[in-house]
């Protein structure tokens, strides 16, 4: 009887040291590869438009595919704080010596993927949101699926919250230059 | 064996295995993340640099003159090397830590590039002041061997040279020591005494010597070296085409349309420089074809002294100048007009905050100069009106400058760039021979190119290309495409061999290369003034980090973009109550149909500053606010302006673009755009002039006659005057008379400027077919001059020989 009891046991744990564990194990390497992809991509998105003052249909195209391309659904929030230049702007006759202060406001992705898609022709933008030197670009991603890694945790231990995510990307940077057509 | 020993067994294999793997996938994400934060650090620290350079730039009046320039290029590098050290976590004073990983650093400006990298230089010997010691100083002396020096630090105790002999002893032969005490005498070299070999070495720079720091030599060749990063020199975007005799130019290119060029076409040297247009952007009629008699000088000088001038443009587009004074006379109104508005506005304050006044008149003053008749009690808003009425006066003149640039640039680019097509239609790119001063070779060999430059094609032959509704030099037509070949090979040669210099001489693990750009890096780093960053080599997790960073400048003071041309209705130029736009931005209108134009450099970086005034030093003349919409975001509901939109509009576009570039500081740029041909030198040709002008006379600006001594018997006789004439032509001269002094020593250069309106219609060559000789003629009666070579008698015919053998040289000045 006790036998039987411990070869069942033996044969849980086996299954669990043979096939969960290196599937887990596996799985989460699989989302560490993932991570690096959707991070060098994010920083890269980033940095190229913040280098040439524009976001441009392309690039966020190439950012989506390629983040696609490590089989996950994920969240791409774009934001942009734009530098309100008439804050810093010293008004008429004060001392040289006030230095303007810096104002933010902040676009995001919804307003900044109209721009870029211009259905309505308003913009005529060609597919390019415009920056200027000074404004703060940043993009975070977030997986939105449950990869498999998740999902396997899931069987033992579950986590509750729907913003629960292990793939993430953030990049934000100053930007360099106007924009331009 | 049990499953459990099999199970125990796998877990024993696999566990390590999985274990092993995943650090090291984690070291690798941590790798790539380390790499993601270098390249941000890279690049935040390569825009720190360009913002350093935007600022000095802005805040420096001779920003655009070179030797300014290069330092503030320096302080640029510096603050690269700062803030790369600061975001690499280490303190700035370890700048020279991380200047090691930093092959190069790039800086394209408008007309050229400098390369700022390590270089191996000898070590100079410094006294305690940081100044080089030469030989010769007090404190160095010879050593025995005649080739190598000593020195100790000089010491003011010695009270005359005398005391100074005693140096002379001991073995080796000292320099005198000067009497330090004495400033006169400070520096004061004397020589050595007895050694004729070293002598020479009076006044060289001491280097430290590689095989004793304790020994000095003038040798460079021995000089210890070190590695220091330096500013290399500036490299213009230049390139040399040569065709056996036909022609020998250099033409150093910008970033945009302007080019410079210098040298042979045929016999005449030319020294040239303007805008480039395209040749169909204008119609041709009315004052243009007038003005395009003129020589680019000349056709500027007319626009500038407020001639009133028409062009329209091939949209239909007129644009108008001048009916209101010379530029000189506006200029001067308006520094008038600002001074008035900073006194009014001084003494409102004064006044407002109970400050004594030394001087009541003084206020009454600035009311009565801006025309308003003084009233005691109403001191304070009359000011205000001064200041109003003032500002409304700057503005109009201000848009009459505008107005008068933007005519300079297109009239001045239009004869410019007729000049090329007519003159310079032979130049191909086959013909090119030298990039930024080396040798240019296309080896057909295994060597990967970039560009070859073989072709056929007419560089400056260009065309304009209508795209919606705007005539311009199209990006990819033949100027454009080989412009930037001949930039971009120039940079990749010197900056490879900067880098590969570098690579040679360090010795470390890491080796330093440049990287291969792509096309459209390329096409950033050539549209605006731009700084490339390299980090080569830097420890960065599981591997060495290599990169590089662009960033290009919009806001800066030495290029103009037309899409960072802001405009502003010209009644509310500099007004707080109200905002500036881009061309196509909705928001954008004029009552008067009337903007004023700015680059975007003016507004963001806009203060003047005045010393003088300790009250208010700073004046800020672009008050205006940047619009929500066009400014602050840049994505808004265009306003289609091009090709059927506001015809004012449009040309606020042409008067905003024209202006901005036309008033654009060049380094390179000639001042009196011009060609020379020497048609007799007495030395070569001592049989008299017989060459004809290689151009007709319609070409001609000037006539350059240097004259030798011409002598006169009768001392009363101090002046000569002659008469200027040209075969049997009519007068076609400004002046038709000049004076020489007679029996003086010097050669005197007489310049005759022909009349461009009355040679326009002339087609042929001085002195061809004898008709159009040039003479002069004397205007004296019984004349008593003579020269050396030729004594004539005193009848006029004689005497017009006489100042005929007197020329020595006779030069061609051309358009």
């Amino acid at each position: 009887m006790s036998d039987t009891l411990i070869t069942i046991v033996a044969i849980l744990l086996a299954t669990v040291l043979m096939f969960i564990f290196p599937l887990l194990s596996v799985s989460e390497r699989s989302d560490d590869i993932s991570q690096l992809s959707v991070q060098t991509a994010t920083a890269e998105f980033v940095d190229n438009s913040r280098t040439i003052g524009k976001i441009t249909m392309d690039n966020y195209t190439k950012l989506v595919t390629t983040i696609a391309a490590t089989g996950n659904s994920y969240d791409v929030e774009m934001e942009v704080k734009v530098l309100d230049e008439n804050i810093g702007k010293k008004s008429a006759w004060t001392q040289g010596t006030v230095i303007g202060e810096n104002v933010y406001y902040s676009v995001y992705t919804s307003q900044i993927v109209e721009v870029l898609e211009d259905k309505d022709n308003k913009y005529n933008s060609n597919g390019v949101y415009k920056m200027k030197e000074g404004d703060i670009f940043s993009v975070s991603v977030k997986n939105t699926n449950k990869t498999l890694s998740q999902t396997i945790r899931g069987v033992f231990y579950s986590i509750s919250g729907s913003d629960v995510y292990t793939i993430a990307a953030q990049s934000s940077g100053v930007v360099t230059a106007n924009g331009s057509y | 064996m049990k499953l459990q020993g099999v199970s125990v067994l796998f877990a024993l294999i696999v566990l390590p295995l999985i274990l092993v793997l995943s650090y090291y996938i984690r070291l690798q994400v941590e790798t790539i993340n380390l790499q993601n934060t270098y390249d941000a650090k890279l690049l935040n620290s390569t825009r720190d640099a360009l913002s350093a350079f935007e600022i000095n730039t802005a805040n420096e009046d001779l920003s655009t003159v070179s030797d300014s320039l290069r330092t503030i290029i320096d302080a640029s590098s510096n603050v690269f090397i700062n803030t790369l050290a600061t975001n690499l976590g280490m303190s700035n004073a370890s700048k020279s830590y991380i200047e090691p990983f930093v092959p190069s650093l790039l800086y394209t400006l408008y007309d050229g590039y400098y390369i700022y990298a390590p270089t191996r230089v000898p070590t100079v010997l410094t006294d305690a002041d940081g100044n080089a010691v030469s030989v010769g100083d007090a404190g160095v002396t010879v050593n025995g061997d005649y080739a190598t020096y000593s020195y100790t630090v000089a010491h003011s105790t010695k009270e005359s040279e005398d005391e100074c002999e005693v140096c002379a002893t001991g073995g080796t032969t000292h320099i005198k020591y000067a009497d330090y005490s004495n400033v006169n005498n400070y520096m004061k070299y004397t020589k050595i005494e007895g050694h004729d070999a070293v002598k020479y070495d009076y006044g060289q720079v001491l280097y430290v010597s590689k095989d004793d720091p304790n020994k000095y030599t003038t040798d460079i060749n021995e000089a210890e070296l070190k590695t220091k990063n330096v500013l290399k020199s500036y490299m213009p975007y230049s390139a040399r085409y040569k065709k056996g005799t036909d022609f020998d130019i250099s033409v150093v290119y910008t970033l945009d349309n302007y080019i410079t060029i210098e040298g042979n076409v045929g016999n005449v040297y030319y020294t040239k420089s303007g805008y480039l247009l395209p040749i169909d952007c204008y119609v041709d009629s009315g004052d243009i074809v007038d003005l395009k008699k003129y020589s680019q000088e000349d056709a500027k000088n007319e626009v500038e002294r407020g001639r009133e001038i028409t062009l329209v443009l091939a949209d239909g587009t007129e644009l108008k100048s001048g009916g209101s004074g010379s530029y000189e006379s506006i200029s001067e109104s308006i520094v008038t007009l600002n001074t008035r508005i900073d006194n009014a506005h001084y003494y409102k304050i004064a006044i407002q905050v109970g400050a004594m006044l030394k001087d009541a008149d003084e206020v009454k003053k600035v009311i009565t100069d801006a025309g308003l008749t003084f009233d005691t009690n109403n001191v304070l808003a009359q000011l205000e009106e001064v200041m109003t009425n003032s500002n409304a006066e700057i503005n109009r003149l201000q848009y009459e400058l505008d107005k008068m640039s933007a005519m300079t640039y297109y009239v001045t680019g239009i004869i410019f760039t007729e000049w090329v097509q007519d003159t310079l239609n032979v130049v191909q790119e086959k013909y090119l021979i030298e990039i930024s001063g080396q040798e240019y070779r296309t080896v057909n060999g295994n060597e990967q190119l970039t560009y070859k430059f073989d072709s056929d094609s007419q560089i400056f032959m260009i065309t304009g290309t209508t795209t919606n509704g705007v005539t311009d030099i199209p990006e990819d037509s033949v100027f454009y495409t080989h412009k930037l070949n001949v930039i971009r090979n120039s940079i990749q040669y010197n900056l490879n061999l900067a880098m590969s210099t570098y690579n040679n001489m360090t010795t470390g693990q890491s080796s330093y290369a440049m990287p291969v750009m792509e096309s459209e890096e390329w096409q950033k780093i050539l549209t605006n003034p731009s700084i490339v960053s390299f980090l080569q080599g830097y420890h960065c997790g599981l591997k060495t980090y290599n990169n590089y960073m662009i960033v290009s400048s919009t806001n800066n003071e030495i290029s103009v973009s037309t899409e960072d041309v802001y405009y502003v209705d010209k009644e509310k130029f500099s007004n707080e109550s109200s905002e500036y736009h881009k061309i196509d931005c909705p928001k954008l209108t004029s009552a008067s149909g009337e903007y004023i134009a700015f680059t975007s450099k003016e507004a963001k970086y806009d203060k003047v500053y005045n010393k003088h005034n300790s009250l208010l030093s700073y004046r800020y003349d672009h008050k205006n606010y940047a619009c929500y919409e066009c400014i602050n975001d840049g994505n808004y509901e265009v306003n289609n302006v091009f090709p059927s939109g506001d015809a004012t509009l449009k040309k606020a576009y042409y008067i905003g673009v024209g202006k901005c570039k036309n008033n654009l500081y060049k380094m390179n740029a000639i001042d009196i755009p011009q060609g020379y041909e020497i048609i007799y030198n007495e030395d070569t040709a001592p049989a008299g002039i017989t060459r004809s002008a290689s151009l007709p006379i319609s070409k001609i600006k000037a006539i350059e006659v240097v004259v030798g001594t011409i002598k006169t018997t009768n001392p009363q006789e101090t002046v000569l005057q002659y008469r200027v004439g040209l075969g049997n032509a009519a007068n076609l001269f400004t002046d038709e008379l000049y004076s020489l002094s007679s029996n003086v020593v010097v050669e005197n250069t007489i310049v005759v400027r022909l009349d461009p309106n009355k040679t326009a219609s002339q087609s042929t060559s001085i002195l061809e077919g004898g008709s159009l000789n040039l003479y002069f003629e004397t205007q004296a009666e019984n004349s008593t001059a003579y020269t050396d070579a030729y004594t004539g008698n005193e009848t006029k015919d004689e005497q017009n020989k006489v100042f005929k053998d007197a020329i020595k040289y006779v030069r061609i000045i051309y358009k």
